[in-house]
């Protein structure tokens, strides 16, 4: 799932850009002023008594910006991520965003064991964006794993940090099973003013409680207050987003390999006049249907095909083999001289533990 | 007259009694010199500030309330209140009492929210250098001139129209949202 194809990466990008503008347009002040910023008010006035010099009194009044803890968690996900079972590895991918207006590291918490699905997806290890290359990659110089507390992602205001949930499927599971991951943020400012970062305990805190002097650094020196903002609403938990795995359409895989040489004269080298024996082992993985599946295999100008050698494991010897390849345009399984292609039509298959094979013979020019 | 009685109140008065050996020109030049910081003092200016905070009221209707300024978060609106006062002993000039203050950075101004009791108000666009009616001020956007709004204010300027006397005091206010 991780090597989506490229179209499928660029949907899952204009998703992304569409939900930022959204965001945009319902969080207008996201981030906005920084916090510990004075803000400063100066009235000048100027008056004169007795049609005498103009004179001049001035006051100034200055305002330290609080710091607002907001975050915003969403699931990068276009629709469920489809998955097969069992499958390990399966990964599903969130944002986190700092839309407050301080400095703020956040605490993260995964759910696997979640209400209202079919099955609960194991969450083996989250993963923090950390080695600047998009989407996760795992080992050395890959993707830092995330530990609770250890590795808090510090954001600035308006930051966003990708976070991966790697999941294992469970076996066994029907076609289209449902399994809902979440993920939640909360401001370390909150966890440890409060000792909990949990959104349903009690003392988790309202929108618009304030923490007296626990906030970013004033300009004024000190520190100024932290304010709990809207993303912990209970009626609408902006902090939290979940994603779906679905156990979905089969999964096809394919490994080419040369089974037998046979040379001109009766060893195994390969040379002009050899033949070889090539098999393409197609697995359909996973469960339910793959449709519509066709191989094709261009030959390069050192391989000519030998008529008649394609053979297809689910089709009878000789059955429906269309060497010739007309007429064209329609589904043909055999070799298309003009294009030095072969085409194995296999149409829809059921996921299977064993492969189908493909095999034909070429021989070295 | 008014010199003296000045003098008389303040410590400036031992200072022209150290000068008083350089002879009477003197002590009255510096007195002279002390007359426009001392009449300063005859208005007093204050400048507060205020949250303006939304709430239901027991009926379930949304209502609006001025309370002191703990935490303000991005989003928040204020108001700001600058109240003078006449301390002194003589009139001030009818007409004579401007106020200028700049928008506060980091914030904008709100639309209609600037107030003051017999007074003109009007606004800047370009940091005080020119003033005008709302309908009356343009910006430039995209290089064409365009009607102002109400964000694109630098500056509130209030005349104050009637003569402010002892003892007497006012005040205007405007309201801004913190960006």
């Amino acid at each position: 799932m991780r090597s989506a194809p490229a179209p499928a990466r660029l949907a899952r990008a204009r998703g992304l850009l569409g939900l930022w503008f959204l965001l945009g347009a319902n969080l207008a002040l996201a981030a906005g002023t920084e916090a510990g910023r004075s803000v400063v008010n100066r009235a000048q006035l100027s008056y004169q008594i007795s049609g005498g010099g103009q004179l001049d009194a001035a006051s100034e009044v200055r305002t330290a910006v609080a710091e607002l803890l907001d975050v915003s968690v969403v699931s990068v996900q276009t629709g469920a991520e489809a998955v097969t079972s069992p499958a390990s590895d399966a990964v599903v991918e969130f944002a986190v965003t700092n839309t407050g207006n301080g400095n703020e590291s956040f605490r993260l918490r995964s759910r696997d064991v979640l209400a209202g699905d079919d099955f609960d997806p194991d969450i083996i290890t989250v993963y923090l964006e950390s080695n600047g290359a998009a989407g996760l990659q795992i080992g050395p110089g890959g993707d830092a794993e995330y530990l609770p507390g250890g590795n808090d992602p510090l954001l600035a205001p308006d930051a966003v940090i990708s976070v991966y949930l790697s999941s294992t499927i469970p076996d066994a599971l029907p076609q289209n099973a449902l399994g809902t991951v979440s993920l939640r943020a909360v401001a370390n400012t909150i966890v440890s003013a409060t000792g909990t970062d949990d959104p349903g305990a009690p003392a988790f805190p309202a929108p618009g409680v304030t923490f007296a002097g626990l906030g970013d650094p004033s300009e004024a020196g000190g520190n100024v207050d932290a304010v709990v903002g809207n993303a912990h609403d209970q009626a609408n938990l902006l902090l939290r987003a979940t994603a779906v795995y679905e156990v979905s359409a089969a999964v096809v895989q394919l490994a080419k390999s040369v089974v037998a040489i046979v040379d001109s004269s009766g060893g195994s080298e390969i040379r002009t006049g050899s033949v070889l024996t090539y098999r393409i082992a197609v697995n359909v993985n996973g469960s339910g249907n793959a449709d519509a599946i066709v191989v094709r295999d261009p030959l390069p100008p050192v391989l000519e095909y030998q008529a008649g050698s394609l053979t297809v494991s689910t089709l009878a010897p000789g059955e429906e083999i269309d060497d010739d390849f007309l007429p064209a345009g329609t589904d043909n399984t055999g070799y298309d001289a003009t294009t030095r292609t072969l085409t194995a039509n296999l149409g829809t298959q059921p996921a299977r533990a064993a492969a189908i094979t493909i095999e034909f013979q070429a021989t070295v020019q | 007259m008014t010199v003296e009685l000045s003098m008389s109140r303040t410590p400036t008065a031992s200072m022209a009694a150290l000068a008083g050996r350089r002879g009477l020109a003197t002590i009255l030049s510096l007195a002279l010199l002390l007359v426009a910081p001392l009449a300063a003092a005859q208005v007093a200016l204050d400048n507060s500030v205020k949250k303006v905070e939304t709430f239901v009221d027991d009926d379930g209707v949304p209502q609006r309330r001025l309370v002191d300024v703990e935490s303000v978060v991005p989003g928040d609106e204020l108001r700001y209140t600058i109240t003078f006062t006449n301390q002194g002993t003589e009139n001030v000039d009818a007409g004579s009492i401007v106020i200028t203050n700049p928008i506060p950075n980091d914030t904008e101004y709100l639309d209609g929210t600037a107030f003051g009791s017999g007074t003109d108000i009007t606004f800047s666009t370009d940091a005080g250098s020119s003033f005008g009616d709302p309908d009356q001020l343009s910006v430039a956007r995209s290089g064409t001139s365009v009607p102002a709004m109400a964000k694109d204010y630098t500056t509130i300027r209030w005349q104050f129209n009637p003569e402010l006397k002892p003892g007497e005091t006012s005040f205007v206010s405007f309201n801004v949202r913190l960006k």
